[in-house]
């Protein structure tokens, strides 16, 4: 039969060969209306090659079990059943899959949740495991994007909350003073200083820090300003 | 007059900054702020006229912290969960998207058809039952369906027969045979009558009680009918194929002599119509979904046949399920996220994408009580979601603002 064997997948001219080739060979065969395509496959493989030449038409063919708008009257035909019992392939317009190579793929292997294997088990609740590979999957995406997840970063830095922490406005520059020392500290040999060691040290450099901010915050004129609010606040509650 | 908090207030510079290092601490700062809430100590001004005069039932004076005020009058607002709650394996799950494979029934008994055995699993205590396993012959399933008892479930083989199965006594009651010529891939109940949809086009009403089941039959797809649904009230069947069709047949038109069996033909769907869903707070109100080739969910008068909306998706729709509580709909998708999408109705707006599924979420179910979804897809697991509410808050406990002791006698 004259076809064209370039790759592009026209699914309507498919429709219309497949469509062609059923309706000369469907005498005296028992047809379950648009879904024994399992026959036909058979049979196409063994062809001269028609079929066989491009996987992607293959797949197409094979797949396409119930072609659009033909006007293939053929439902209210005497439909028979199968002999052949087994599982068919899933056909139809639906099932294909945008995905070139992908569509109709049974088995273990079509982006199923569990690894193949893991013992399967009707309705058993695999809640855990599914959320187990969920969070490997996301860290080893992270790794590959050398973005620190969130759960690296509380590893990495032992003060995990001080920068992202709200501070009031009366602490003013404090916690960015805090957030350079802690980073200022990783450059330094800190494999020699134990954690506690670690921590001392910042506290000691803390504490002068801390000290002398509130020393500068209470001289500024924006704190002589709060205390002047204060008092008009006071005297507004009288009226 | 307040005379606490007036001293309070013009002595104020003696609060709060005697340790300003201490204070540092938000934790510190949050706890004074929700005493200093509490104790309504906000206001700027010791004395206030009051706006409105206070309401009798109200205990709680007008110029406490309006933020709670703002909070009673409006509804609170619910946290949808965007991961699934709870997931279960289901191997062997046709990644089919005509069938219809996943039920819940009104006993809160879920029933899921992996390859050719159906199985039952218990939502109140997690308990997974076999109901049967069908020979190779006539498998494998190709739908299920709860009947509004909860004890009774039609299952639809791929040799075109239905099976009646009692789910308490694990029985056999009947087998429905010589209707269909191909798989019987849709199933709806609507009272005593099982409506069949299957593979070669027609749509059979059985009556389940009698010898002779088959009561009625619908022709008008000429493909596969992969979507059926009885309305709430039980008067109007709407029906969609792999013929882009959605057709709507009403009861009244059996008996009238009409040129054609069905109400409305709708042929506005450019790709099989499965996803069908029914309003339940507007009867005549019909949501219909469109496969790959077009991805549209649509809203239908079906008294009238007009199409009140439509809107792209951007995937193929495989199922739709509505809010009994509140106007929301359900959708999931295939290919390329798998998501299920929570929209805002009658806005259309996408509330939340519920991900998870790595492959197409083809079936969904919902609980009898309304809160949880249960989702199949093709990656083989089963996964519910809290979508539509926890199942403790859905309870519509109205508390009553009690006074004190309200449960003891008056004081006689």
């Amino acid at each position: 039969m004259p076809e064209s064997r370039d790759r592009l997948s026209r699914q309507d001219d498919v429709v219309a060969a497949y469509s062609r080739r059923r309706v000369s060979r469907s005498g005296g065969r028992n047809i379950i209306g648009m879904g024994s395509p399992i026959i036909f496959v058979v049979e196409d493989e063994n062809e001269g090659g028609q079929v066989a030449g491009t996987p992607i038409r293959w797949r197409d063919a094979a797949m396409v079990g119930t072609p659009g708008r033909m006007g293939l009257d053929r439902s209210n035909d005497a439909i028979g059943r199968t002999e052949i019992g087994r599982t068919a392939p899933i056909t139809g317009r639906e099932n294909l899959s945008p995905v070139v190579g992908s569509g109709g793929g049974r088995g273990r292997g079509r982006g199923s949740a569990l690894p193949i294997w893991y013992p399967r088990r009707p309705l058993n609740d695999i809640t855990a495991v599914v959320r187990a590979i969920e969070r490997r999957r996301k860290c080893g995406e992270d790794l590959q994007t050398d973005r620190p997840s969130v759960s690296d970063i509380s590893i990495i830095s032992p003060y995990p909350t001080i920068s992202t922490r709200r501070f009031p406005p009366t602490i003013g520059k404090v916690p960015k003073i805090l957030h350079n020392i802690t980073h200022h500290n990783d450059g330094e040999d800190s494999a020699y200083l134990t954690p506690q060691k670690k921590l001392l040290n910042n506290i000691d450099t803390v504490e002068k820090v801390v000290m002398e901010e509130l020393k500068k915050l209470r001289r500024t004129p924006s704190a002589k300003r709060e205390e002047q609010k204060k008092r008009v606040r006071t005297l507004m509650s009288m009226r | 007059m307040d005379f606490d908090y007036a001293h309070y207030m013009l002595t104020e510079g003696r609060k709060g900054k005697e340790n300003p290092a201490d204070s540092s601490s938000p934790s510190r700062e949050a706890y004074r702020k929700q005493l200093a809430e509490t104790f309504n100590m906000n206001r700027t001004r010791i004395l206030a006229f009051k706006n409105k005069p206070p309401t009798p039932t109200e205990a709680i004076p007008n110029e406490f912290s309006s933020a709670a005020h703002q909070v009673k009058s409006a509804k609170p607002r619910r946290h949808i969960p965007q991961t699934s709650e709870r997931t279960l394996d289901a191997p062997d799950l046709v990644d089919d998207y005509y069938l219809n494979l996943l039920d819940w029934g009104s006993s809160n008994v879920l029933s899921i058809a992996l390859g050719s055995t159906v199985y039952l699993w218990d939502a109140s205590d997690g308990n997974t039952s076999e109901l049967v396993t069908i020979d190779e012959e006539s498998g494998p399933v190709t739908s299920v369906k709860w009947a509004p008892d909860g004890r009774h479930i039609a299952v639809g083989l791929n040799n075109s027969e239905v099976q009646l199965w009692d789910s308490t006594a694990n029985r056999l009651l009947r087998t429905l045979r010589g209707g269909h010529g191909s798989r019987v891939g849709a199933l709806d109940w609507n009272n005593h009558i099982l409506t069949t949809g299957g593979m070669d086009g027609q749509i059979i009403n059985n009556d389940v009680r009698v010898r002779a089941h088959i009561v009625e039959t619908y022709q008008g797809h000429h493909q596969e009918v992969c979507g059926l649904k009885w309305s709430a009230s039980g008067q109007q069947l709407a029906s969609g194929g792999n013929d882009n069709l959605l057709h709507i047949w009403d009861r009244s038109m059996a008996s009238s002599n009409a040129p054609t069996q069905w109400l409305h033909r709708l042929e506005e769907h450019t790709a099989a119509v499965k996803a069908l869903a029914w309003c339940p707070f507007q009867g005549n109100l019909l949501a219909s979904g469109g496969g790959g080739g077009d991805r549209c969910i649509k809203f239908w008068n079906t008294h009238t046949g007009a199409c009140l909306n439509s809107v792209d998706t951007g995937s193929q729709v495989c199922a739709l399920l509505w809010n009994k509580n509140e106007r929301e709909l359900l959708s999931s998708h295939g290919f390329t996220h798998n998501q299920l999408t929570l929209w805002k109705y009658p806005s259309m707006v996408k509330i939340a994408e519920l991900t998870g599924h790595t492959s197409r979420v083809l079936f969904m179910a919902q609980s009898p009580d309304g809160c949880t979804v249960a989702s199949a897809a093709g990656d083989e697991t089963l996964r519910f979601w809290n979508v539509f509410g926890t199942p403790e808050v859905a309870k519509p406990a109205p508390k009553t603002n009690s006074e004190p002791f309200a449960h003891l006698n008056r004081i006689r």
